[in-house]
C-alpha cells in the first residue's frame, strides 16, 4: 500500500514540478518579449546578437539546404520514375524545401549552433554572478541579455531560411540538370509554376517562431543554470534538446494551422 | 539618535527545508564599516543579496534611509538600492567588453556618461585604485587575479556610491595583494564617505577594513561588536571561528 501511495506522490510531484517549470518558462517569454517593446533599447547589442545567430549560422545553414535539396532531387527521381511522374520532381523540391525542410532545418542547426551558444554565454554568466551584477549596475538582465536575442532569433530565421530556400532549390536543381538529364529552362520553369507565394510565406512565418523558440530556450537555460561548469554543461544540452524537440512538435501545429487544401 | 543608513529588522530566508536567514537584526550607521563574518553556508551571501534585491527575503524589513526597501514601489526600491556600489568575491567583470567598459558600465546604464567620454573616465577610476591607463583596452580575461580585483573595485566605486558592498573581497588573493586590496577599499571608502558592509572569512582583512564586526550563526546575527576586538572578543562562537578551532560549539559536518 505504501508503496503505491509512495508512486502517486511521486507522480504528483513530477507533475507539479512539470507546471512549475512550464509556468517559469511562460512568464520568462512575457517578461523578455514585453521587454522588446520598452525602453532602453540596446541596437549594438541586437546587432551584435543578429550577426551571431544570423551571419554566423549562414556557412552551415547554407550547406545544409544545399545537400538537401540535391538528396532530396535525387529521392524523388527514385520514387517518381515508377509513376512516370518524374515531371512533378521540380515542384516536389521547390514546395519540400520551402514550406517545411527549409525552416526545420534551419531551425535544428541555428537551434545546435546559436541556441548551445546562447545558453553556454548566459550560464557562465549566471555562474560567475556577472548577471548579478548586471542587477546592481542599475540595468534589467531581461532587457539587456534576454530581449536582444530573442528579437534577433525572430529576425534572423527568416532571413536564413529565405538564403536556405533558395540554395535548397538551387542544390534540386544542379542535381536536376547535371544529373538526371533535366532541361534547366523545362525545371526553372516547372519549379516556379506551381509555386504560390503562401508557400514560401508560411515557411519564413515558421521561420520566426523556430527564431523565437531558439533564442528562448538557449536563454530560459542558460539564465538559470546553476552549479558551475556542469550546470553550464546541462543547461547547454537542455537548450539544444528542448529547442530541437518544440521545432519538430511546433511544426506540426503551424503546418496544420497554415494548412491549406 | 540619527537613523541608521541601513537598519534590518527580523529578516527572515529560507531554501526548501533550510533556513539560512532566521531573524536577522542589523544596524549599519552612515559612515561606517560592518564586517560580518561566519562560516561557509551561514547566509552571509543572502544577507547581502537580500539587501540588493537579488534574493527576496521571505519576511523582515530592510530600511535604506529610513525608507523600507521591501515594501517601496519598484522605481523607488531601485532608486534605493542604486547608492549601493558591489565589489563581487570573484569579480564578476563582464568577460565580452574591454576593462574601461566594464568600469563605466553603470554610469553609462544611467545615462550619467556619453559614451565618448566613458575611455577617459574609466582610466581616471583605473587610476584611483592604482592601475595604469593601459589596462583599460585590455579584456578581464588578459588579468591576474589581483588586477581583476581591483578593475570590479573600480566598476563598484566609478559611480561614487553611498554604500558600498565588499563579498570576501581578499578570497584567491596572496596575502600582499589582499593588504593591498584592503588598503584600496580603505582609501576609497573614505574618500567617498561610503557605508560599507563586508562579507569575509579572512580575519586580518576584517580587522581592517571593519569599524564594527557581527557574526552570523544558524541564521542569527550571534555577536556584534568593534571589528578590532574579534580576535579577542570572548564569545565563545567567535573565538571558535575567528581563531580556526575544529572543537566547539559550532559543530562543522565532517566528509566520511
Amino acid at each position: 500500500m505504501n508503496a503505491i501511495l509512495d508512486a502517486i506522490a511521486r507522480l504528483g510531484a513530477a507533475v507539479l514540478d512539470m507546471v512549475a517549470f512550464v509556468g517559469e518558462l511562460a512568464i520568462f517569454a512575457g517578461s523578455g518579449l514585453s521587454h522588446i517593446f520598452r525602453p532602453p533599447f540596446y541596437p549594438r547589442l541586437i546587432g551584435r546578437s543578429l550577426l551571431e545567430i544570423g551571419f554566423f549560422s549562414l556557412p552551415v545553414v547554407a550547406l545544409t539546404a544545399l545537400f538537401t535539396g540535391m538528396v532530396l532531387a535525387l529521392q524523388s527521381y527514385t520514387g517518381f520514375s515508377r509513376f512516370n511522374a518524374e515531371s512533378a520532381i521540380a515542384s516536389v523540391v521547390i514546395l519540400s524545401v520551402t514550406r517545411e525542410l527549409g525552416p526545420v532545418l534551419a531551425g535544428l542547426m541555428v537551434a545546435g549552433r546559436a541556441g548551445a551558444a546562447m545558453a553556454a554565454e548566459l550560464g557562465t554568466m549566471r555562474v560567475t554572478d556577472q548577471i548579478d551584477a548586471l542587477s546592481t549596475l542599475s540595468t534589467k538582465p531581461m532587457k539587456y541579455l534576454v530581449a536582444p536575442r530573442l528579437l534577433a532569433g525572430i529576425i534572423a530565421l527568416p532571413l536564413l531560411v529565405a538564403v536556405a530556400d533558395i540554395l535548397g532549390v538551387m542544390g534540386g536543381f544542379l542535381v536536376a540538370t547535371l544529373r538526371l538529364g533535366f532541361s534547366p529552362g523545362t525545371y526553372l520553369t516547372s519549379s516556379f509554376s506551381n509555386l504560390r507565394s503562401e508557400d514560401v510565406v508560411s515557411g519564413l512565418i515558421k521561420a520566426a517562431v523556430f527564431g523565437f523558440v531558439i533564442a528562448l530556450m538557449g536563454c530560459f537555460h542558460g539564465y538559470r543554470s546553476k552549479g558551475g561548469a556542469q550546470g553550464v554543461g546541462a543547461a547547454t544540452t537542455s537548450a539544444v534538446v528542448s529547442a530541437s524537440i518544440l521545432i519538430l512538435a511546433l511544426d506540426y501545429v503551424l503546418t496544420q494551422v497554415l494548412f491549406i487544401k | 539618535m540619527s537613523t541608521p543608513k541601513i537598519r534590518i529588522r527580523g529578516l527572515k530566508k529560507h531554501f526548501g527545508a533550510k533556513k539560512v536567514l532566521d531573524g536577522v537584526d542589523l544596524d549599519v550607521p552612515a559612515g561606517t564599516g560592518l564586517v560580518v563574518i561566519g562560516g561557509s553556508g551561514s547566509g552571509k551571501s543572502v544577507l547581502i543579496k537580500s539587501i540588493l534585491g537579488l534574493v527576496t527575503p521571505d519576511a523582515g524589513v530592510i530600511e535604506i534611509d529610513g525608507e523600507d526597501v521591501l515594501k517601496a514601489p519598484p522605481r523607488r526600491a531601485a532608486e534605493l538600492r542604486a547608492q549601493i556600489g558591489m565589489l563581487f568575491q570573484n569579480g564578476a567583470l563582464f568577460d565580452s567588453m574591454p576593462v574601461w567598459e566594464n568600469v563605466t558600465f553603470g554610469l553609462l546604464a544611467e545615462k550619467k556618461l556619453l559614451r565618448r567620454d566613458a575611455r577617459a573616465k574609466a582610466i581616471e577610476v583605473l587610476a584611483q585604485v592604482g592601475l595604469d591607463a593601459a589596462v583599460a583596452d585590455l579584456s578581464p580575461a588578459e588579468l591576474s587575479g589581483g588586477m581583476q580585483k581591483r578593475v570590479a573595485l573600480a566598476r563598484a566605486i566609478a559611480s561614487a556610491p553611498a554604500i558600498m558592498f565588499f563579498d570576501e573581497p581578499t578570497t584567491g588573493l596572496d596575502p600582499i595583494m589582499g593588504a593591498v586590496i584592503d588598503e584600496l577599499i580603505i582609501d576609497c571608502v573614505k574618500r567617498l564617505g561610503s557605508t560599507s558592509v563586508a562579507i569575509t572569512h579572512d580575519m586580518a582583512s576584517a580587522v581592517r577594513i571593519g569599524d564594527a564586526a557581527a557574526m552570523l550563526f544558524e541564521g542569527k546575527i550571534c555577536w556584534t561588536g568593534p571589528a578590532a576586538s574579534l580576535l579577542t572578543s570572548g564569545n565563545e562562537l567567535v573565538d571558535q571561528f575567528t581563531h580556526g578551532r575544529a572543537t566547539g560549539p559550532i559543530k562543522m559536518a565532517l566528509r566520511k
